[in-house]
């Protein structure tokens, strides 16, 4: 009987478990029987796209599908912050065939012989800007929406005692640090003296901060009154956001400029860095494995077809210009290049 | 073939006996698996960048978040001794309704994704959750706190105590008890002079379980507590940040933590020459 007792215990578990298998899989085969085959083209390999995860919802659920139908590959994601990425190329953890940063300045850290020469070159293939996401169900949602038609200040509503506000981490990715400039800016655009440090209390206030791919959760899943976000991560799950003003939102290209007035000391590091637009840059990497195939995305992406499919989601158009070794830049993508 | 009578099995207990055969098959198995777990062990010492070893773990936030690891872990595995062995014990000792259910209900943690689990930790004790909503009104606010740690810990690692201290209960001689019973302990003592002593080996063995994988567990706690950093979550942050070079040496912390427990649990097993489980 004592010898008995482990497989009494397993016997039950293992028979629901079976049991749950069975039916799950029998729903399976009635679904996938009844869907009719998208893909046009001939099946050609994986590419693997390591991107920024403030492009998850687009990437995952917009880009994938179509770009897989369209030429026949078949698209794997990886989802990280863009330095997160950099780190896991550069520490041989990650073997991507694309990447695309959310900062152009982090493609430097993958060029040249000293960082192992992973990347050549870069195109700016999309903009996004700075906005404000709300939880719908907040007891400041009232005062978000008159925030949104204007009769209060956005960041009136932010300073309101017992508000939940929910940032990325500067040390991790490029939007925790765009937080930090949007309310530098904003604290001299509105005359706010103070109201940075007001809103964030220390730029690395734990009670703020949340890993990127964690912010979105967070709000969905109700335990945040607000964040800052890109407007794509916003837009596309229907989280109601509040537009900033161009010279706050990092939006704008022209005003380049008064971005970087807005600077940002790394407290490791000690680097200051200045503000820019935000604009994603998409590179093949010297290692790809599936050279072709890596080409062959961002062509995609650069494509009428990708483009409209990124501005459905509330990314902004930019001009597709390189950086780095533009003579490294592939041929079947010279033709997109601007100068 | 002979008939083998309890009172052989009995001396065989006692008195050495070697069955033929060397045991050939076993010990290769055996070495695969051996080599399977601590080969890779090993090679994490190679592949460690020892130079950058010492500032690493001189970092007062590592310093920080091994105490934060340690804490946590500790008072979570408290919680689930206090908790989890009754548990075990009414799931060994006593038959109700919906048994089968409990049964099985207490191995899905295990197989939940962690990240699943978190969100529903977060959506029950967030500072807008069911239960988090009024611990935050009365100023109590259990995520993002040492709390929301061992909430997260405990929510995955107490199957394993709950199940060994089941294990532990059943493996023993219900004569046992019942002699116990005849001479006039009532449960509660016959739980503290019998089966608890009786069950101590496997139930010490589900709590050193449960603790190890306190230790280690991330899925769930960088949803429900990104704050304080825990080991498993700076070696995230640090990898993220400054790459593998600042997050590999970070596990010397969580091994030598675990060499620490051990070795006190193997030199009170040696002390009071009473055989725990290593």
């Amino acid at each position: 009987m004592k010898q008995h007792s482990f497989r009494q215990h397993l016997l039950p578990i293992f028979t629901a478990g079976m049991v749950f298998l069975l039916l799950l899989s029998a729903c399976g085969t009635t679904t996938s029987s009844g869907s009719t085959p998208t893909a046009t083209a001939a099946p050609k390999g994986t590419v693997s796209v390591a991107y920024a995860a403030s492009l998850t919802n687009i990437m995952e659920n917009m880009v994938k599908s179509t770009f897989d139908s369209s030429t026949g590959y078949t698209f794997q994601g990886e989802a990280k912050g863009s330095s997160a990425l950099i780190n896991e190329i550069k520490g041989k953890l990650s073997f991507p065939d694309v990447f695309i940063s959310a900062n152009p300045k982090l493609n430097a850290q993958l060029m040249g012989a000293a960082n192992g020469n992973y990347a050549s070159w870069y195109l700016d293939f999309a903009r996004t800007e700075m906005v404000i996401g709300y939880n719908p169900n907040s007891k400041f949602a009232a005062d978000f929406q008159a925030a949104g038609s204007g009769s209060k200040q956005w960041y009136q509503v932010l300073e309101e005692p017992g508000l939940r506000l929910g940032r990325t981490d500067p040390l991790l990715d490029p939007k925790g640090v765009n937080t930090i400039y949007t309310l530098e800016l904003a604290e001299k655009y509105y005359h706010q003296p103070g109201l940075t440090q007001k809103i964030l209390g220390s730029n690395e206030n734990t009670s703020q901060i949340f890993p990127e791919e964690e912010l979105v959760t967070r709000l969905g899943a109700g335990q945040l009154d607000a964040g800052f976000f890109y407007i794509n991560e916003v837009k596309g799950p229907n989280i109601p956001y509040i537009s900033l003003p161009d010279q706050v939102n990092l939006g704008n290209p022209s005003m380049a400029a008064q971005y970087a007035t807005a600077t940002w000391k790394n407290p490791k590091t000690n680097a200051v860095s200045k503000g820019a637009p935000v604009v994603y840059t998409v590179t093949v990497l010297n290692t790809a494995k599936n050279m072709a195939g890596g080409i062959g995305f961002v062509k995609f992406l650069l494509s009428s077809q990708g483009q409209s499919l990124l501005q459905g989601q509330g990314i902004l158009t930019t001009p597709f210009t390189a950086g780095g070794d533009k003579t490294a830049i592939p041929q079947q993508l010279k033709q997109y290049v601007q100068s | 073939m002979q008939q083998v009578s309890s009172t052989d099995v009995e001396q065989h207990r006692t008195t050495p006996f070697r069955p033929a055969g060397r045991g050939t098959v076993f010990w290769l198995l055996a070495a695969c698996m051996m080599l399977y777990l601590i080969g890779p062990l090993v090679y994490f010492l190679f592949v460690l960048p020892w130079p950058s070893v010492p500032s690493t773990l001189s970092d007062p936030d590592a310093v920080q978040a091994l105490i934060t690891s340690a804490e946590s872990a500790t008072i979570a595995t408290a919680f689930m001794a206090l908790f989890g062995i009754p548990l075990g014990y009414v799931l060994a000792r006593f038959s109700f309704p919906g048994k089968s259910i409990v049964s099985v209900a207490i191995y899905l943690p295990l197989v939940f994704p962690p990240v699943i689990s978190g969100i529903i930790l977060l959506v029950l004790f967030g500072p807008y959750g069911l239960i988090g909503g009024p611990l935050t009104n009365a100023g109590w606010e259990v995520d993002d706190s040492l709390a929301g740690i061992v909430i997260a810990q405990i929510f995955v690692a107490a199957p394993f105590v709950i199940v060994a201290a089941r294990s532990a209960f059943e493996s023993i001689d219900p004569r046992l008890e019942q002699v116990a019973a005849t001479l006039g302990h009532n449960r509660w003592s016959l739980f503290w002079r019998v089966s608890l002593p009786l069950a101590r080996g496997g139930i010490i063995a589900g709590l050193i379980l449960a603790w190890m994988r306190a230790l280690g567990e991330f899925g769930a706690t960088v949803v429900l507590a990104y704050h304080p950093y825990t080991i498993p979550v700076f070696t995230f942050v640090q990898l993220s940040s400054v790459g593998v070079a600042g997050a590999l040496p970070l596990a010397l912390f969580s091994l030598g933590l675990s060499i620490v427990v051990i070795g006190a649990i193997v030199v009170v097993q040696r002390r009071t020459g009473k055989s725990i489980v290593i």
